[in-house]
């Protein structure tokens, strides 16, 4: 029987594997892909992933990013603290500014080097989170309970990116398009704000797109919106929370759609590799019949410093239960 | 429908307007200082243990909350045109977002909550050194210091809170709270970092205080 596919969050983890300081695996293209080599060549996972930095795509936009030694670059200070400061923004270059480049030219070297073998997948923010990173939690979401015509103005703006940068991810060698999106949260938002704001959004700029998409869930629980989702142009799975049930999330999306998730990347290292591995061993048991399940960890990068043997325990864990499940 | 209740549901319908319109109308009868007190506090007492027990609510509808209750106290300060005196109020805190970290939105809304619920809150912003906390502290008289992190690499610097407030030989006279997005993905940091304790929410957090500020009474009388 063909192995059960397998992937984790591994962006950061590829600086460990190749010893290369963050500044410059941030910064670097070829230091990133030779990472995810890394990566492929220890681990054997299914799908590889550009740089997974979102911080980046408001730093196109002016937001000053500031560099850590164990996690990627976060929001410093955003571009602007107003909705009135809007009109001072533009649309960035996409072929010009350094950190997109950055992405992108990473993207092209990884699905150069190892496309054949395995998926690619490039990590962006939808237009509907993208002002999170241009503007600060705070005043994004007081412009979208309180004003219409800021909401109006800076979607403006990160439509037309999303638009032309998404495209090109995928002309670049992404074979899939993993958008996290915080406003389908239901820790971060209401029903009625993503049945007024978020869906009208991601329903018109995902019809645009040349390639697939799979929506992540931003970090916390999704099940409680997700119904909201399925049909959404051009997606074709979600990646669930840790703690969401997988025979609900299956429920609720139907069948032919792929979910990915089940295992708490960020906390992967503060279990034994035994432990990590019989989690994955009941997860891939409990979907045995669910051949568009993809064991992977939910949330952001599994944690720099999580001991190699957790991140293998998944691979081992995936292997035995292949080689010994005959269904 | 009774106003508390009124009140919750343009909560979670995100209409502020609204929200605004019912405390005004009932302020005007009754005066904006029980507002505060009668409505407010308990209003945001139930957003609260909604959030915390039945994960009915979102970051939004706490936003939407806090931007209420701002409102109200705007409306206070305006009639009273003088800050709560001291002694009408539960005590001097002091907040802030520990050093390196900007990520301001939780601890601002805390600050509202507090206020709401009668502290006089002392907030120093973002990326402040932890000596300022205790400075600040010493100076108005704080029981219980408030340090909010979003991310572990920031929340690392709270350590040093710690080790101020105990090099000081103040651990018998001053609290530490902890809050912020990496004390919920991680809890068991509160331990870690020797903090006196965290909130699930903004909307726990004058309990909280409330709770911390007894324990400092009790160790300054030896009774703990």
């Amino acid at each position: 029987m063909s192995q059960r596919p397998f992937t984790a969050m591994l962006s950061l983890y590829g600086a460990r594997l190749t010893n290369c300081p963050l500044r410059h695996y941030y910064t670097d293209p070829q230091a990133y892909a030779h990472g995810q080599t890394a990566i492929l060549e220890t681990f054997h996972p299914d799908i590889l992933f550009s740089p997974f930095l979102c911080a980046g795509e408001g730093e196109a936009f002016g937001t000053k990013l500031k560099f850590f030694d164990t996690q990627p670059p976060n929001l410093l200070h955003p571009a602007i603290t107003s909705p009135e400061e809007i009109p001072r923004l533009s649309v960035p270059d996409i072929d010009a500014h350094q950190t997109l480049v950055y992405v992108r030219k990473a993207l092209s070297e990884i699905a150069a080097a190892h496309g054949a073998e395995v998926a690619v997948a490039s990590t962006l923010l939808s237009p509907v989170d993208l002002p999170l990173m241009i503007m600060g939690i705070e005043c994004w979401m007081q412009t979208v309970l309180f004003d219409k015509d800021g909401v109006r103005r800076m979607l403006g703006l990160t439509i037309p990116f999303f638009n032309e940068y998404a495209n090109a991810l995928l002309g670049d060698g992404a074979d899939v398009l993993i958008i996290p999106v915080s406003f389908l949260s239901p820790a971060i938002v209401t029903r009625e704000i993503i049945e007024r704001f978020t869906l009208p959004v991601l329903r018109d700029v995902f019809a645009n797109l040349q390639g697939p998409i799979i929506i992540h869930h931003a970090g916390g629980p999704f099940l409680k919106f997700l119904d909201l989702c399925v049909g959404l142009p051009n997606v074709i799975g979600f990646v669930v929370g840790h703690q969401d049930n997988l025979s609900q999330a299956r429920k609720i999306v139907g069948r032919g759609v792929t979910l990915l998730g089940g295992l708490d990347g960020p906390n992967l290292g503060k279990t034994s590799p035994e432990e990590v591995e019989a989690l994955c061993r009941g997860l891939l048991e409990d979907r045995s019949t669910d051949p568009h399940f993809i064991l992977a960890t939910s949330g952001p990068d599994v944690a720099f410093d999580t001991p190699r043997e957790n991140i293998d325990a998944i691979r081992r864990a995936v292997q035995k239960f292949s080689a010994g499940n005959h269904a | 429908m009774e106003i508390h209740e009124s009140i919750i549901a343009m909560i979670e319908n995100s209409d502020r307007a609204g929200a605004n319109r019912l405390m005004e109308e009932w302020a005007a009868e009754h005066g904006y200082e029980r507002l505060v007190v009668d409505v407010l506090g308990p209003v945001l007492k139930s957003v609260g243990e909604k959030w915390q027990e039945e994960e009915e609510l979102s970051l939004a509808h706490a936003y939407l909350a806090s931007k209420i209750a701002e409102d109200a106290l705007q409306k206070l300060c305006e009639q009273k045109c003088v800050e709560m005196p001291e002694a009408k109020t539960k005590g001097p805190v002091v907040l802030g977002n520990i050093e390196d970290d900007f990520h301001g939105m939780g601890r601002r809304m805390v600050s509202i909550f507090l206020q709401a619920d009668g502290w006089t809150v002392h907030d120093l912003g973002n990326d402040v050194e932890p000596k300022n906390f205790v400075d600040k502290a010493i100076e108005v008289g704080a029981k219980v210091i408030g340090v909010s992190a979003m991310m572990y690499s920031t929340a690392e610097h709270i350590r040093r809170v710690r080790l101020e407030i105990d090099s000081r030989g103040l651990n018998s006279r001053i609290q530490l709270a902890v809050g912020g997005a990496i004390f919920v993905l991680r809890p068991e940091l509160v331990k870690e970092f020797d903090a006196d304790g965290t909130a699930q929410n903004a909307l726990g957090a004058s309990e909280l205080f409330t709770l911390l500020w007894s324990r400092a009474n009790r160790k300054e009388d030896g009774d703990e």
